[in-house]
This record gives C-alpha cells, sequence and structure tokens, in this order.
C-alpha cells in the first residue's frame, strides 16, 4: 500500500473508532434521558408539588415535603462549604502560592474531589450522626457541604491562578493593600469562573444520595427542622423506586425528572455566566 | 535643578542570589524625564521598580544603598509601601486595565488614598482623564468596560489612574513597546506634558523615543550604570565608548 494509502487507512479507522465511541455514549445518555422523560412527564402534576405523601393506595399524596428539605439541605450545604472553599481556594492562590504546603493541600483537594460520596457519609454518620443518636437534616447538610468544599477550593484557586500577575503588580503599584488587591481587582477577574464553579458544585451535591442516607435520612412528614431527618429527592427517589407500590414508582420517575431538569438549569446559568463574561470564548 | 529621587550606591540582589544592580548613584530632578537605556537583562527595568519597591512583592530580594525621596530613605526597612507608591506611580509594559469600568479604573486609586465624597471623586475622574488626554476620546463612555477600549486607550487610561493618585514621580516601564506608532506618539506627547506637574522615569528601548522625550539619560550594561547625563550629551558627545557604540547601534 502506498504511503497516502495507509495514512487514509489509519485516519479512516481513527474516524470510526471514535465516531463509534461517541455514538455508543450518546446512545445510552439519550436512552437514560429520554426514559426518564417518558416516565416523569406523565406523572407531573400540581399535587406533587402541594402535597405531602399520602399512604400508599390512596392517592393524591405530593412530595412537597422532599422538595423543601432537598432545598433546604442543599441552601445549608452551600452556605456552609461555599465559603470555606472560597477562602480556602484564595489562601492557595493568594497567599502561599507556589509553595510546598499549597502543593499538598492542593493535592489533596483533588483527591477529595474524586472520593466516593458514600465515605464522606459513612464519615459523618460516624462523627455526627451516631454520637449525636439520630439522624438530621444538619448532618445531611454538613456532608454535602464537605463534598462541596474541594470542588470550590479548587475551581477558585485555578481562576485565580489565571488571574495574570501584572493585574496584582498594577493594584499594588496603585498603593493598595493586600486584601483590597484581592476582593477589589483579583475577585473581579476571576468572579465569573468562580460562581461557574460554585453552580457546577450545587449541580453535583443535588444529585448526591449516599451520603443523605447516612445522615439526613428521610422523613415521610413535612418537616423544616433541621435537627430532625429531614426528606430529600433523592433519598425518596431510591425509596420509592425500591417500593412495592406503583404510585411510588411514578412519583420517582417524576422527581427523577424534576431533578435533572433542576441540574440542567444550573449547568445552563453557569454556561451562560462564562459566555456573558468571556465573549467569542 | 531640585532632585526629586538621589539614588546612592544602590545595589540590589534577586532572591536566587544574582547582584542585578551594582554600586549605582544618580539623581532624578524635579519636573524633568529621565530616560533608563541599556541592553536587555542590563537592570534598567530592576533599578525602576526599586523606586516604588515592587521587589518586595517577591520574597527574598534584597537591597542596600539609599533611595532618597524628599530626603527619607525610602529603601528603610519600616518604609510604609502603601504610602511610597501613592506617591510614585507606576505604568507598566503592557496595558494592565483592571476588569472594570473605565471610571471604576481610576476611582480605584482615589479611593485608595482616602477620598471618598461622590463629587470629588467624580471630578478627580475627569481631570485625570483630561490629563491623560483621553477626556475627549472616552468622557462620555465612562461606564464602559476598560477593557473594551483600544490597546493605546488602555495604556492612556494606565496614565490617566497612575496621576489620579497625584503622585510625585511616576515610573514607565517601557510603556509603548505593545503599542502601534500612532498610539506611541500621543503616550510620548503626553509625557512631555507630564513634566509640568510630574517627574518621570521612564524604561525604554526605543532610543530614538529616549532622544524625544527625556531631558536625562542612563546608560546601564550588566547592572552597572555606565554613564548618565543630559540627554543632548548622552546622544552627541557621550565620554564613554560603550555608550557611543550602544547608542550608535553597534551592538545591543
Amino acid at each position: 500500500m502506498s504511503n497516502t494509502g495507509m495514512r487514509k487507512f489509519k485516519n479512516l479507522v481513527a474516524l470510526s473508532l471514535s465516531t463509534l465511541a461517541a455514538a455508543l455514549g450518546l446512545f445510552w445518555l439519550i436512552f437514560i434521558l429520554g426514559d426518564v422523560v417518558v416516565h416523569g412527564i406523565g406523572a407531573l402534576n400540581l399535587n406533587l408539588f402541594l402535597n405531602d405523601p399520602s399512604p400508599p393506595g390512596f392517592g393524591g399524596g405530593g412530595l412537597r415535603n422532599a422538595f423543601v428539605g432537598h432545598i433546604m439541605i442543599t441552601f445549608f450545604a452551600t452556605l456552609l462549604g461555599v465559603p470555606v472553599g472560597l477562602l480556602g481556594g484564595t489562601f492557595l492562590a493568594e497567599y502561599v502560592r507556589g509553595k510546598r504546603f499549597a502543593m499538598i493541600i492542593s493535592t489533596l483537594s483533588d483527591i477529595m474531589v474524586s472520593t466516593p460520596s458514600i465515605v464522606i457519609g459513612t464519615f459523618i454518620y460516624a462523627v455526627l450522626v451516631k454520637p449525636l443518636g439520630h439522624f438530621s437534616g444538619w448532618a445531611g447538610a454538613i456532608a454535602l457541604a464537605i463534598i462541596m468544599i474541594p470542588v470550590v477550593l479548587r475551581t477558585t484557586e485555578d481562576m485565580l491562578t489565571l488571574v495574570p500577575w501584572s493585574l496584582r503588580e498594577a493594584a499594588f503599584a496603585l498603593g493598595a493593600p493586600r486584601y483590597k488587591v484581592i476582593i477589589s481587582v483579583v475577585y473581579r477577574g476571576a468572579a465569573a469562573g468562580i460562581f461557574t464553579g460554585v453552580l457546577l458544585s450545587m449541580a453535583r451535591v443535588m444529585g448526591e444520595t449516599a451520603p443523605l442516607l447516612f445522615t439526613s435520612f428521610n422523613n415521610s412528614f413535612f418537616s423544616t427542622n433541621m435537627n430532625e431527618p429531614i426528606s430529600s429527592l433523592t433519598v425518596t427517589i431510591f425509596q420509592y423506586a425500591m417500593g412495592p407500590y406503583d404510585d411510588w414508582h411514578s412519583q420517582a420517575w417524576a422527581a427523577s425528572l424534576i431533578m435533572t431538569l433542576l441540574i440542567l438549569a444550573i449547568t445552563i446559568i453557569g454556561r451562560l455566566v462564562i459566555r456573558w463574561r468571556y465573549p467569542g470564548k | 535643578m531640585n532632585a526629586r529621587l538621589e539614588v546612592n550606591r544602590l545595589n540590589f540582589y534577586y532572591s536566587g542570589g544574582g547582584h542585578a544592580l551594582k554600586e549605582i548613584s544618580l539623581a532624578v530632578y524635579d519636573k524633568t524625564v529621565t530616560a533608563l537605556i541599556g541592553p536587555s537583562g542590563c537592570g534598567k527595568t530592576t533599578f525602576l521598580r526599586c523606586f516604588n519597591r515592587m521587589h518586595d512583592l517577591y520574597p527574598g530580594n534584597r537591597y542596600s544603598g539609599e533611595i532618597l525621596l524628599d530626603g527619607k530613605n525610602i529603601l528603610d526597612r519600616d518604609m510604609d509601601l502603601i504610602w511610597l507608591r501613592s506617591k510614585v506611580g507606576m505604568v507598566f509594559q503592557k496595558p494592565t486595565p483592571f476588569p472594570m469600568s473605565i471610571f471604576e479604573n481610576i476611582a480605584f486609586g482615589i479611593r485608595l488614598v482616602g477620598i471618598k465624597g461622590k463629587s470629588e471623586i467624580a471630578g478627580r475622574v475627569e481631570r485625570a482623564l483630561k490629563g491623560a488626554a483621553l477626556w475627549d476620546e472616552i468622557g462620555g463612555r465612562l461606564k464602559e468596560s476598560a477593557l473594551s477600549l483600544s490597546g493605546g486607550q488602555q495604556q492612556r487610561l494606565c496614565i490617566a489612574r497612575a496621576i489620579a493618585v497625584e503622585p510625585e514621580v511616576i515610573l514607565m516601564d517601557e510603556p509603548c513597546s505593545a503599542l502601534d506608532p500612532v498610539a506611541t506618539a500621543k503616550i510620548e506627547d503626553l509625557i512631555t506634558g507630564l513634566k509640568e506637574d510630574y517627574t518621570v522615569v521612564m524604561v525604554t528601548h526605543n532610543m530614538q523615543q529616549a532622544a524625544r522625550v527625556s531631558d536625562f539619560t542612563g546608560f546601564f550594561m550588566m547592572g552597572e550604570l555606565v554613564e548618565f547625563d543630559v540627554t543632548r550629551t548622552i546622544f552627541t558627545t557621550p565620554s564613554n565608548k560603550l555608550t557611543e557604540d550602544y547608542i550608535t547601534g553597534r551592538f545591543g
């Protein structure tokens, strides 16, 4: 075979393989999403948002408790996790950049980002749930916050590192103290990136089930008390999908669809922010 | 003529140990433009960055000798760097607009020196933009992002930002090297005008530029100040053979 022929053949092989891989990935993605939409859309109704669960077989019940609980857990997790991640990332990028210490923390965070979330769930179970003797919304929020911290920390560090050093020098040259340089100049340069990181970390923890099973557990009744077990969408989906009733199954589908749409919405907002701040990239 | 800055036997060592400046002594006169020229790596930028202690941002750098600003040695350990940098402003090689509006870019420095009143800040922003010959061009677009300006406008914005703080000395590190000839001409005009109110020290690679805008010129080589004199003398009858070789383009 001539040289050109061989090259074209190799090209064809590489192209076919990568197309096949992409098609395979897309197939499952569309399959899963399609399934969720087909089953979920039929079960969507207003009662789902307005009513609490009714006993199986009675019908008309909803998942109000799970929606509210899920929002509360995510909200408090964000409130606890984001500031820690933000300040930690700032410390690494602005105060100890390039030092051994910083690199060790960065690497540990990378490991923590990929730690299975169930490990964090059992950890909180051991240090919080067991000693206190009961599941609680706080335990769930803290578990999710711990999952968020390394994500936010690393994004913040990366985004701050991307801000050109010359910008800091220019601010220092005007006589700005360090905290002013960071807050007024560096944060502004990195704001869109950091904000996106926060949104993505929220999207990540919103879909977590395993850590919540060990911490906030579940509650069949409407509750906003973070000191008690509190219901969440993901744990409810788990429980309903495993349960024996058709009502439960269809509600689990609906909840899955809503979950998916919620995460999709957050991701889209993140993308829009990037496009708005960095047009043309 | 009054010396605004007096450098006496200045030595500078980078954290790696490199002896970057050796026994530099010179005087920068009030309301003049002093140009620093020399081949790459000769220490002229290092020298410039001593005047606002920019080297202190990086650990391990070391100075010896003295630089007197109004009789005070700015290399003193207990020198207030925030005060110093409000007296000695700087414009960098590449334009460094902050990621905020044109107005906020200039107001940033004004607020730093403790001015809070809205109308006073607005007045100072306008004066600074006029001083940097930008008001007519962008006076109506103050709320737009500074990043939307052209390179030359960005650099003049940085000059406006520096003069808004009303320093005594303005340092310029090759302020035109990233600009086209038209923008360069505007900045050169501006520098010539600035010396009515300010003392300017600039590093330049462009010898014609040094000849056009400066009153005094220092020629650096390998960390040493080879010759320092009135610009006309340096460019017509330099006393050192090295200076003559450099300005006639025989090396560097």
